[in-house]
């Protein structure tokens, strides 16, 4: 067990380029810049108290923040997130200060977005793969290719986080279905429930779907793979890019057939695996760049 | 913020803590390994703790049949639609999913929450809460009410 566990330390704290811990900052930086700017969070103003459900990490609220509290956060949010972004191929010295400040308020705003009758998964991805880089200090620089565990470790944890929370939602679906979940009409009995909902924005996927048992089987039996098999990933350094070509494709479809609003979930895995199954860059320079 | 600051970063070895790319500190490394036990410690015992969950993402098996909470507004008039949650602002979009832990709390809550509603929606004179199962035959047919529950009414003073 000492010896698994001595591994599994080696591995996440194994040396990285500081380019990529760059590049990671960067990529979550504008991601939660999109989430923060995009969503009219202001809007939740209006919600009474009998109304308000806050998470645990909220419950000290006694309701809904006022629309200027609400747009305070937006706004420092925002703010943070553009310095990350700038601060990453500038190499500033605030550019770790900027993310968690973008990462804070994302936490708070998605936070109260939830609390108002529904658990909503849209932005978790995004702030459990970031909370890694949000704890990193090391300053790095885009093209940055000095070596350190320093800079290794946030991208790798973030991977590891990545892939335990697809593997999370897969053993979920064995554990309150089992295989029944795929070879069953489950898969065209969701695609009937979106149908009807109106969210998707066309019905002929689903339709098409749900027309074919094999295909929905197939469907169901590709999104549930994925999810089991993406922590190979971690493992298999050539898988990567292929399986954020999967996590793209399972979340597109996602929103054609169902409506759900899960880009940023595409996104943060495209990043993340993307950025870790990239090539190695060539062996690193005797002096810093830039 | 201070620009350019990069050249100023040493070259070389790097030091353990630093912001030079060094091994983290042991609090860091301890906050790693306690963050990844608790996204697995919430999944395995699917506890919601924001941004943590159990992600139980359409992990039930679907059926024709479904059980829907509902909401129905009643006019002056005495006609009875759905409430347009979504017309009420952003605030009670979700308030739907609300229905069930409302139907299991007291008087008072509910009533609370029905005059909010009412506020928001000024053309409605009541509010009934339903339970409803629909059934569907199979994929692509329409569904049908098969019963449906009054749990909660309240109207406007």
């Amino acid at each position: 067990v000492t010896g698994v566990a001595r591994r599994v330390d080696a591995w996440l704290f194994a040396d990285g380029p500081a380019g990529r811990l760059a590049a990671l900052r960067a990529g979550l930086a504008v991601i939660l810049l999109l989430r923060i700017a995009t969503w009219p969070f202001v809007e939740l103003a209006g919600a009474p108290p009998s109304l308000f459900r806050p998470p645990l990490l909220l419950a000290w609220a006694q309701g809904m923040p006022p629309a200027p509290v609400l747009a305070a956060l937006q706004v420092a949010g925002v703010g943070g997130a553009v310095v990350a972004v700038a601060g990453s191929w500038r190499g500033w010295r605030g550019t770790a200060a900027g993310l968690r400040v973008g990462w804070f308020a994302l936490l708070v705003l998605g936070g109260f977005k939830t609390s108002t009758g529904k658990i909503l998964h849209n932005d978790v991805l995004l702030l459990l793969v970031a909370f890694p880089a949000v704890l990193a200090s090391a300053r790095a620089r885009i093209g940055d290719r000095r070596p350190g565990s320093g800079f290794g470790w946030p991208v790798r944890v973030g991977l590891t986080v990545l892939s335990l929370v697809y593997l999370l939602s897969g053993v979920q679906k064995l554990r309150h279905s089992g295989l029944a979940w795929v070879f069953s009409d489950n898969m065209r009995w969701i695609l009937h429930d979106a149908i009807g909902s109106g969210m998707a924005p066309t019905t002929a996927v689903a339709t098409a779907l749900m027309g074919s048992a094999l295909l929905s089987t197939l469907a169901s039996l590709g999104l549930l793979a994925f999810e089991l098999v993406i922590p190979v990933a971690l493992v298999w350094r050539r898988a990567r890019l292929a399986m954020a070509f999967g996590a793209v494709t399972l979340h597109s479809l996602t929103w054609l057939t169902l409506g759900l609003d899960y880009w940023a979930w595409s996104l943060v895995a495209a990043l993340v695996l993307g950025l870790s199954g990239w090539p190695r860059p060539g062996s690193p320079p005797a002096r810093p760049a830039g | 913020v201070r620009t350019g600051a990069t050249s100023k970063v040493p070259a070389g070895s790097v030091r353990e803590g630093t912001a030079d790319g060094g091994r983290p500190r042991r609090a860091v490394r301890i906050a790693v390994y306690a963050f990844l036990v608790a996204i697995v410690l919430c999944g395995a015992l699917e506890i919601e703790a924001w941004p943590l969950s159990a992600f139980r993402l359409f992990s039930t098996v679907r059926t024709g049949t479904q059980v829907r909470w509902e909401l129905a507004a009643v006019d002056d008039a005495g006609l009875e639609t759905p409430a347009d949650v979504a017309a009420m602002g952003r605030g009670f979009r979700q308030s739907v999913h609300l229905l069930p832990t409302l139907a299991a709390a007291s008087a008072a809550e509910q009533d609370q929450a029905c005059e909010d509603w009412l506020e928001a929606d000024r053309g409605a004179r009541r509010m009934h809460v339903y339970r409803s199962v629909y059934v569907a035959e199979q994929p692509g047919a329409p569904s049908v009410l098969q019963s449906r529950a009054q749990q909660f009414v309240c109207e406007r003073p």
